[in-house]
């Protein structure tokens, strides 16, 4: 059961605003998907000791496990085509700049 | 009708129309044609002039001239990077971003020739299965402007039927370039996991992402994934083997197949006419010499519920990058966090904002969910593994359980997950599949999907390919 | 300040420290770009490291060598198969929403090293490798934060000790040590303004003597300074015990060390790990340690400090001067150099201690900036040793070769013309016929035995009476300055008492 605080917790740390209406909708939705799911969350408590410390998302690489290539410590990265000022919403002096921070005079409101 | 492309590229190395000239072609088709892109909306963006360009390069360009793409119009899904034209995601918060560098499978694609001629309209951020969940709009099925084209890949396919590309590149996270194939009729394949590089290709779920061809037959195909497949040293999960000539056994016929056929594969409410479609087919395979065998996959129900918790836990950190800070779309505040919460909140479209949450509540509160999924993906991977081992060469099923649905459907959010069922299982394996048409209902084309083992590609080529004549 | 009242002697302080130091590689932990300090803000970005929409991390194999070279170092464990993840927080210099670390895999696990103070042991729990951030700029855009993002993906190497520390001291101690260390390794060159050493320090207290390890901590950062460290840490433990006598139990938190104020701040509560919303890194396959990497990381592995001392001692060296030829591996080197050249141990740790060090100091550089090489080095030692120059002169002949080299001649190139052309230019050889001049000395000592024994006790009176008798003895032809600074040498040889 997913509750509108939780979802505004969960809004906070994925950094999303929402209006109070989607935190409704959303409460509802993540409830009944999550219902829904409640098959494979057995699978993993029959496993035992699932903790947040045993997270882990991926076991194909567990069936069959592949070896990460390693790159060889030459210069030569892919270069990008054009400035930052091509793809980001504010370039000055070459810096990519965003509101002061809170912590350094920047407005907390 | 098989082996257009090569065809086509050949009438370019051989002098007898240049590039150039089939581009302003397509464009006349684009632009003017019975179900133009104004009714079916496929693209996102198409820029005559960028095009033409192009063209003009492989025209100029004695090696691109020559290549096995040769002035080919290819459409690639708006998730695929491009430097000369925008790439969206349908998104928002992606509505004007240009890339500074092109994907792997366009290099390759360009260095092949082909010309990039459309990026392909989508469902958000690749979170969806009929294309109407698009910043740009929906797009419409070009066998039925009243239906949808299926998606995510939905434009990409409906690009290929349409005639306004001779073949397009789509992006499978649990079905997205079969389901669409299927619904519009055309051929989708989605390579074993490791066989295409995901450099340039946004990522939704990285564990599951794969880049995936669609074209009108099977051999054109298996050359867009001749084109596009290898080991690429800026994708570190792209595995380093040689790569087969698929098209070697592509004409070998279904004589001598195994054919398996799983049970599991017959979801309640399944569409009789593709139900009646998917017995057809096998028939005609059983006449043509394959053997044909029933077989069981115990854990296909898990697929789903599996799927879902490991895909919304990838996106929510995949898409933790989309923040105002660097690139795209922002909306300014006081604060940085509260510009990135903003630029997010208004940036990204309902589906998203809810996945995100999803896997942020997976990840932070639901460790057991998370164990669980792992477990239900090597149970459903095991399943595979024991079919192939026992002698079956490729699994047989329809792709869909029914044709494609009507425009605003108004799907809950899991209904529509479950048009994913039948294609779900093999994302999860990262074995290769592939939908080729099998019949029609209505007006709507009916999908059929071979699955085969990991790097079997070859073998899923011939008997498809077998299938598709033998259908003619 | 030192925690001195009364109340320290109850409660013990508890020490870890988490460092991280900036891997010598050409290129970034997961890109090609060039890792560079200085430069145009976001002129070394790429795709990667930038975090753009499609890029994916590709992993260097040097940074993977240089961690299993200080995972030696610090003889810890290697794991066969690591794992990467991905720790998830929004801020602005942070491209991706998440930085690639590892966690419950990492490269390598239980190390110690033995503080050599003390002779103490440290245990390591842990060596893995992550990539860095960038850098925040608030002074440059009126304003608005600037991000610079060329730091971006340089790559890391985390070492966390146990808390085995229970003195700032000793905190010091360990982490100068383990700076030697990788500095010696050639893994990092470990320079804490420009911050590729940079050391955060977990503390708690306990009742003294108990094993207590329920106590919370907190961390400290932004210490800039070694003894940054050891006044924050100080000041930490006087703060925790005077919360405990007060009352307050002390709160988990991350504070920072304000250099100037001499004060804690606190930064943030800390986080939990949940926070963090760790999870394998799907975009990297695990890292699977083949037997030929490890043997290529570890092939030039030198000795360390406290191995390389103990064998200089076997070489004939006192203690301190061994220790002091092997504070760091260049300097310790260029002595080897030195003495592989032809130069006695003795003589080339002489040199090397005394005019080599005064040089570098004078000039503000390292050893390997000294212009002498080793074999010019030698060749003058040993000059000084069969007796072709005096000690006098031989010190003359270096100093000539320091601002001959120093003026832009290669010495290395013309290295017995320079040596020979020095000596010819300030002519301070001693003729062959006057080595003769040893004979006579031998024959006077000996037959003066008496007066020598009485000059050698503190008669220095005596010296004018056996010159004049060494001048008797040898004739005419003798250099009487020459033979004079010979005579001084042998009577004032402590080995011939
Ligand atoms: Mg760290
Ligand atoms: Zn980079």
């Amino acid at each position: 059961m997913i509750d509108r605080a939780m979802v505004r917790h969960l809004a906070d740390a994925a950094r999303i605003d929402l209006a109070v209406e989607e935190v409704d909708r959303i409460a509802d939705q993540l409830t009944d998907i999550l219902d829904e799911l409640g098959v494979v969350r057995a699978l993993g408590e029959a496993d035992g000791a699932a903790t947040v410390d045993t997270v882990r998302s991926d076991t194909m690489h567990e069936v069959e496990p592949p070896m990460q290539p390693l790159r060889a410590d030459v210069p030569g990265a892919d270069a990008l085509i054009g400035t930052a000022a091509r793809f980001a919403p504010e370039v000055r002096d070459g810096f990519f700049t965003v509101p002061l921070l809170p912590s350094h005079g920047g407005d907390p409101a | 009708m098989s082996a257009r492309l090569a065809r086509l590229a050949a009438r370019v190395a051989s002098g007898e129309i240049t590039a150039e000239k089939r581009i302003r072609g397509t464009f006349d088709r684009l632009m003017t044609g019975e179900s133009g892109p104004d009714r079916v909306n496929a693209f996102i963006s198409f820029d005559y002039d960028t095009t033409v360009a192009q063209a003009k390069r492989v025209d100029a360009d004695p090696s691109l001239r020559t290549g096995v793409l040769a002035g080919v119009p290819i459409a690639v899904k708006d998730n695929i990077c491009t430097i000369d034209s925008p790439t969206t995601c349908a998104a928002r918060i992606m509505a004007n971003y240009r890339s500074p560098y092109d994907a792997t499978v366009v290099r390759r694609l360009r260095a092949a020739g082909a010309v990039i001629m459309g990026k392909t309209n989508m469902d958000e951020f690749a979170l969806g299965s009929s294309t109407e969940h698009s910043a740009f709009g929906a797009t419409r099925n070009p066998r039925n402007l009243e239906h949808v084209p299926g998606g995510s890949s939905g434009g990409s396919a409906a690009a290929v039927a349409a005639g306004f590309a001779e073949a397009s590149l789509g992006t499978e996270t649990s079905g997205s370039v079969r389901q669409p194939a299927s619904f519009c009729g055309v051929v989708g394949v989605r390579p074993t996991y490791g066989r295409v590089s995901r450099y340039g290709v946004i990522a939704f779920a990285s564990t599951l992402d794969q880049v995936g061809p669609m074209a009108q037959n099977v051999e054109d195909a298996a050359l867009m994934l001749q084109v596009i497949a290898g080991p690429d040293a800026y994708d570190a999960t792209t595995v380093d083997m040689e790569v087969p000539d698929f098209c070697a056994h592509i004409g070998d016929g279904l004589s001598g197949l195994v054919v398996g056929i799983p049970r599991e594969y017959q979801p309640e409410g399944m569409d009789p006419a593709v139900a009646r479609s998917f017995a057809e087919a096998i028939g005609v395979m059983r006449a043509r010499g394959a053997t044909i065998r029933d077989v069981s996959l115990p854990h296909t129900d898990l697929a789903l519920p599996t799927y879902h918790a490991i895909a919304s836990t990838e996106l929510s950190s995949n898409l933790a990058r989309f923040d105002g800070v660097r690139f795209g779309a922002r909306v300014d505040a006081a604060t940085p966090s509260g510009m990135q919460a903003l630029t997010r909140g208004r940036g990204f479209g309902a589906e998203t904002k809810r996945r995100i949450l999803m896997g942020t509540y997976i990840l932070s509160h639901d460790p057991a969910l998370l164990a669980g999924a792992a477990r239900g993906r090597a149970l459903v991977t095991q399943d595979f593994l024991d079919v192939f081992a026992a002698g079956i060469d490729v699994l047989f099923t329809p792709t869909t359980h029914a044709p494609a649905f009507k425009l605003g459907a108004q799907l809950e959010p899991y209904e529509m997950y479950m048009s994913d069922v039948l294609t779900v299982s093999a994302a999860l394996a990262g074995i290769p599949a592939i939908s080729i048409p099998i019949g029609a209902s209505h007006g709507l084309p009916i999908g059929g999907q071979f699955m085969a083992a990991k790097w079997a590609e070859p073998l899923m080529f011939r008997a498809a390919a077998g299938l598709e004549s033998a259908l003619l | 300040m030192s925690a001195g009242d009364g109340l320290t002697l109850d409660w013990e302080p508890v020490i870890g420290l988490e460092i991280h130091v900036q891997l010598d590689t050409a290129t970034k932990l997961f890109c090609g770009d060039a890792v560079v300090h200085a430069g145009a803000p976001n002129t070394v970005v790429c795709p990667v490291c930038l975090g753009l929409p499609g890029a994916l991390p590709s992993l260097n194999e040097r940074a993977v060598e240089l961690g299993v070279r200080a995972a030696a170092l610090l003889a810890c464990e290697l794991r066969h198969v690591s794992r990467f993840v991905r720790k998830s927080y929004f801020y602005p210099d942070l491209p991706k929403g998440y930085q690639i670390t590892q966690l419950d895999a990492p490269l390598a696990v239980n190390g110690s090293v033995i503080l050599s103070g003390t002779g103490d042991a440290v245990g390591i729990a842990r060596v893995h490798l992550e990539e860095d951030a960038g850098k925040l700029l608030h002074d440059r855009v009126p304003g608005r934060t600037a991000i610079d993002l060329n730091r971006c993906g340089i790559p890391l190497l985390e070492i966390v000790t146990d808390p085995d520390m229970n003195s700032a001291a000793d905190a010091v101690a360990l982490a100068r040590q383990l700076r030697q260390l990788l500095r010696y390794g050639g893994i990092s060159d470990c320079d804490m303004e420009l911050g590729s050493l940079r050391v955060d320090a977990n503390v708690s207290i306990r009742a003294a003597g108990s094993n207590d390890r329920t106590s919370s901590r907190t961390e400290i950062k932004n210490l800039n300074s070694f003894s940054q460290l050891e006044r924050a840490i100080d000041a930490e433990v006087v703060r925790q015990i005077a919360c405990v006598a007060a009352g307050t139990p002390v709160a988990s938190q991350t504070l920072s060390w304000d250099a100037v104020a001499h004060t804690l701040r606190v930064l943030r509560t800390k986080e939990q790990r949940e926070e963090y919303r760790y999870f394998d890194e799907p975009d990297l396959p695990p890292l699977v340690l083949t037997p030929e990497l490890v043997t290529r990381a570890l092939m030039d592995l030198p000795e360390s400090p406290v191995e390389r001392a103990s064998r200089f001692v076997t070489l004939g060296l006192p203690d301190s001067s061994a220790r002091a030829l092997a504070a760091t591996r260049t300097l310790a080197d260029y002595f080897e150099a030195v003495v592989a050249h032809g130069a006695t141990p003795r003589g080339a740790s002489a040199w090397v201690l005394t005019h080599a060090l005064a040089w570098c100091n004078t000039h503000g550089c390292g050893i390997s900036a000294y212009p002498l090489a080793p074999s010019m080095l030698a060749d003058v030692i040993a000059r000084a040793e069969q007796g072709t120059l005096t000690r006098d002169g031989a010190r003359l002949v270096v100093h000539a070769l320091e601002s001959d080299a120093s003026a832009g001649t290669d010495p290395a190139v013309t290295m017995e013309v320079t040596v020979d052309g020095i000596i010819e230019r300030l002519g301070v050889a001693e003729h062959p016929d006057e080595s003769a001049i040893s004979d006579h000395i031998d024959r006077m000592l000996a037959d003066e035995h008496a007066l020598v024994a009485r000059y050698r006790a503190g008669e220095a009176n005596l010296f004018g009476y056996l010159m004049g008798r060494l001048m008797k003895e040898a004739g005419a032809g003798a250099d009487p300055r020459s033979a004079s600074e010979r005579l001084r040498e042998r009577l004032n040889n402590t080995e011939e008492r």
